[in-house]
């Protein structure tokens, strides 16, 4: 079910949320039992054929927790992590076999020339989350940081709606102990319009800003698949469309799962911290997907080595962890390429932050110039990212990249160009060329770019404007250098409070955010 | 507890705002009606000109036909949209009222459900069917929709389809009646189109349609003043030749050995036949710019044996064909770059004609005299199994012999290039 869809807003939440207050009064168990069945048919609403898939997955994986919990003694740690590596090995096979097999067949195929054939395997929903989330578990579990013996809060774990299908990645110590809280089952009306108002500026993100400007992404990777030579304007249109679609649709995916389990009275992680403001691209893991990065570095990085073996092994961990980063993403050559371009590029950072403490370099250009280049330049590297991250092969991302680069010249449609006055002169006479047809979609899609890019680099953030009632756990707090910082002084005006002026923004948000659902659209992260 | 107590002021507030912010877009979007869906009355400076409405024409005209209950149908792709106007003087009382279902970019399977549909909307006894070369061929290089018939059946204009299949469909129908309506009420894209059908009421150019499914292609207008007719020529010549330089079209499908078209138009005709309606059945003219390229790319053996399967099942049905198709004075008038030039006067671009063209179509497929100045010999050419041969034969020679008195006319195809002043 979407978040974003009639049935989940006017029927699944506010029975699910009534029945759970309700059901709370016979006994925390009953009000645990009714989420879990709630959740699992949130999960089986599209495609209920995988119901299975994830029962098992949770069943297998509380038994190896269990074990792994009762296997205390210092003398068994073998057997613990004998114990250990089995059940990771099962979550993974479990991931490799229905997202990556068609991938792994079709490559060995088309590298050694063989004729191997399985059928197209469906990918299940949310297989990568709640594999990742399980391992985790087990993990923490065999740390001895996580212990749970009651299969029902583990399946709460695992399933609560709100964070099934694309995250944030939360861990059991981070969840289960909130609805263990005595008054975690008692409705609380803070809870219910901090979550609404979260879950308001969520939706909006999604079905307003993140749909509106994906008509305008679609075309030019489509065109660019059909290998269409893209002028320069054309395809940084495409890649900023995209950039920021993906962003607004993603953190407002996340923002709504956090506003939705607030109403229940959890707080979950925040998964996004304006990424986009980021000065560097060290900084922008920090700040996008947040809850991934921070299972990618705590349970492939550092187990890996980390930076705890010099410089050169801590790039190779860098490059692995990202790789592998990209591939959880998709199976294709594409996301693979994505994840080895931003490890090269937290290599290069890593190595240039290295370089410069280790010259004491003075400062060359004024603070703001330098902290503005340091923007442009991370900016720059994540939207070519991005740009291998969307296309649907490393050809047509590839014919962005030229476009992108000039190679096919600079052109504007010839509807704008007549329309320039004087101005066109000049553009034609250092070379900028015309092209036929394609005027509005011009015009609409760098309007939606400059309507967006104040919206991701001035405004506060969500968890910025909620930030008086403690929006979300693992909240980010960065230095001054290491973000861009337009207009500060808009965000104290912008701190939300139970007021009617907010009232009345929120409503209109909400309002706004449901009329926009009529647009037919899915999540961007649904097959993640 | 005073907490508590804002925070249930604050939901409050913020419920009546969510439900005051969506009856007022609903209203404003039954008021202004921008894909003409609820039938408000057009009123001039509100909301008569109705710029979204073109993208849903596909919705929105099965809806329009109900309203119009029409006597007389004209169908097909673009071209007859704003070629044929209901509102022609050539059409007589006992045609009116006329509706003009033709959808643009649709297979001729949906060409004729929409037609299907405005037939079972009014009570009538004429339908006027214009067909063209290119919704005939099949791309065997291309995959989707356009080829895959069950599909389309499924889709929206399977739900309106013929009251036969209604009662099998009823449910599906109505829901999705309710679904259109309650889109169209409850929706922030339709409020922007209805404040944009506002604004657009200044523009005596904006793109709309009117009540009886006309598209008077004012659009078009700004278009030559700005850029120049030339450069629409040159566009559309472009698109045109990419559709025609792939090798592999063909009319008939080599999965299934079937033409979709065809078995579409059959079964349409076996469907008017049942009815007793008088089907006439018309060839798009083209401008000879389309023509050079059918020519040029190859394809001019499709296009004849494309007419003579359409003249077989002319035969076959018993029912009129038109080809609008000639190398005359009216087909051959080129493009000015001149954005002060005045426009042609029958095309707008190479593959659309204009109403005055549609006008003299009307008057040889209505046998009427309601135009200025009629050719000498009629407009047109009325052809069977027996006339055909012939008239492929004077067109394809009247075509090399403009083209020999033309030699220019490659270079100007071909070089038609953006102008910018």
């Amino acid at each position: 079910m979407l978040f974003n869809s009639y049935e989940f807003l006017f029927a699944f939440l506010p029975v699910t949320l009534a029945i759970y207050f309700i059901v709370a009064r016979l006994g925390r168990e009953a009000a645990i039992l009714w989420l879990v069945i709630a959740s699992l048919f949130f999960y089986g609403w599209w495609n209920p054929v995988y119901l299975w898939l994830i029962a098992a997955s949770m069943g297998v994986n509380f038994l190896f927790g269990t074990a792994l919990g009762r296997h205390g003694a210092a003398s068994r740690r073998n057997g613990k992590r004998l114990l250990l590596a089995v059940g990771v090995a099962f979550n993974l096979s479990l991931l490799g076999y229905y997202k990556y097999a068609n991938f792994a067949v079709t490559t060995i195929n088309s590298v050694a020339g063989t004729e191997f054939f399985i059928n197209t395997i469906v990918l299940p929903l949310a297989i990568s989350f709640f594999t990742f989330q399980q391992i985790a578990y087990l993990v923490d579990a065999y740390k001895g940081i996580a212990r749970e013996y009651r299969f029902l809060h583990y399946a709460l774990f695992v399933t609560f709606f709100p964070q099934l299908i694309a995250g944030p990645i939360v861990h059991h110590r981070d969840m289960l102990p909130q609805f263990m809280r005595p008054d975690a089952m008692r409705p609380m009306i803070s809870n219910m319009s901090i979550g609404l108002s979260i879950f308001a500026l969520g939706l909006f993100k999604k079905t307003v800003l993140a749909d509106g400007i994906a008509q305008y992404a679609t075309p030019v990777f489509d065109a660019a698949q059909r290998d269409v030579a893209l002028s320069f304007f054309e395809a940084w249109g495409g890649a900023l469309a995209y950039t920021f679609q993906l962003y607004f649709d993603f953190s407002g995916y996340s923002d709504m799962a956090i506003g939705a389990a607030r109403m229940f009275g959890i707080c979950l992680p925040v998964n996004f911290h304006s990424p986009y403001k980021a000065t560097n691209i060290v900084e922008f893991w920090r700040r996008w997907h947040m809850t991934l990065s921070r299972f990618l570095r705590d349970y492939l990085y550092v187990p890996l080595g980390g930076n705890r073996d010099g410089r050169l092994l801590r790039y190779r961990n860098l490059m692995l962890t990202m790789v592998l980063g990209g591939l959880w993403h998709g199976a294709g050559w594409t996301f693979v390429a994505w994840g080895a371009l931003h490890g090269l590029y937290l290599s290069i950072n890593h190595a240039w932050t290295h370089l410069v403490r280790r010259l004491s370099l003075p400062p060359l250009l004024p603070q703001p110039l330098t902290k503005a280049i340091y923007w442009a330049l991370t900016f720059i590297a994540v939207v070519v990212g991005w740009v291998f991250f969307r296309a649907e092969s490393f050809d047509a991302a590839l014919v962005m990249l030229n476009g992108m680069a000039g190679l096919n010249g600079v052109a504007l449609p010839n509807a704008v160009a007549v329309r320039l006055g004087p101005i066109w002169p000049v553009l034609h006479g250092v070379g900028v060329t015309t092209y036929l047809g394609g005027g509005l979609q011009f015009i609409m899609t760098w309007a939606w770019i400059l309507f967006l890019f104040p919206i991701a680099l001035i405004l506060p953030n969500t968890q910025q404007i909620m930030s008086r009632f403690e929006p979300g756990l693992q909240l980010h707090t960065a230095e001054d250098r290491a973000e861009l910082r337009p207009a500060i002084r808009i965000h104290s005006r912008l701190t939300w409070r139970p007021s009617a002026s907010w009232a009345l923004n929120m409503g209109v948000i909400a309002a706004f955010g449901v009329l926009a659902m009529t647009r037919v659209s899915e999540f961007l992260y649904f097959q993640f | 507890m005073n907490e508590d107590k804002a925070h249930h002021r604050f939901l409050l507030h913020l419920v009546a705002t969510f439900v005051a912010v969506a009856a007022l877009c609903a209203g404003m979007n039954v008021l202004i009606d921008p894909y003409a869906l609820f039938g408000t009355p057009r009123i001039v400076g509100l909301n008569d000109l109705k710029p979204a409405l073109p993208e849903r024409v596909r919705t929105s005209k099965p809806y329009m036909a109900t309203r119009i209950q029409p006597r007389t149908v004209v169908g097909g792709n673009s071209r007859p949209e704003m070629g044929l106007n209901p509102e022609s003087p050539c059409w007589g009382d006992i045609h009116q009222p006329v509706f003009n279902a033709s959808v643009p970019g649709m297979s001729v399977l949906m060409q004729t459900r929409h037609v299907q549909h405005a037939v079972e909307a009014g009570n009538v006894s004429n339908v006027f069917l214009g067909f063209d070369f290119l919704d005939f061929l099949i791309d065997t290089e291309r995959t989707g929709p356009m080829r895959d018939r069950p599909r389309m059946s499924g889709a929206f204009d399977g739900h309106k389809g013929a009251a036969g299949e209604r009662g099998l469909f009823s449910w599906s129908l109505s829901s999705q009646v309710i679904k259109d309506h309650f889109d169209a009420l409850f929706s922030l894209v339709t409020l922007a189109d209805s404040i944009n059908t506002l604004v657009a009421q200044g523009n005596p150019n904006a793109d709309t349609r009117t009540e009886q499914g006309f598209n008077p292609a004012l659009d078009y207008r700004p278009i030559i003043r700005a850029e120049g007719q030339a450069v629409l020529f040159a566009q559309k010549n472009r698109e045109l030749r990419q559709r025609l330089e792939k090798t592999e079209l063909r009319l008939v499908d080599p999965e299934s050995g079937i033409s979709p078209a065809f078995e579409a138009l059959k079964a349409h005709l076996a469907w008017a036949a049942e009815r007793d309606i008088r089907v006439t059945l018309f060839i798009n003219p083209y401008h000879s710019d389309y023509l050079y390229l059918i020519r040029t790319t190859g394809q001019w053996p499709l296009f004849e044996a494309w007419q003579r399967q359409l003249a077989k099942l002319v035969v076959e049905n018993d029912v009129l064909l038109w080809d609008f198709n000639a190398v005359s004075a009216y087909t051959t008038e080129q493009p000015h770059a001149d954005t002060h030039a005045p426009e042609l006067e029958w095309f707008w671009e190479p593959a659309h004609y204009r109403k005055e063209l549609g006008d003299l179509m009307l008057a040889s497929m209505l046998e009427r005299a309601c135009v200025a100045d009629p050719p000498a010999n009629g407009f047109g050419t009325r052809v069977d199994a027996a006339s055909l041969d012939a008239h492929l034969a004077r067109l394809s020679t009247k075509l090399d012999r403009f083209i020999a008195e033309r030699p220019t006319i490659l270079e100007h195809m071909n070089n038609v290039s953006p102008r910018v002043k």
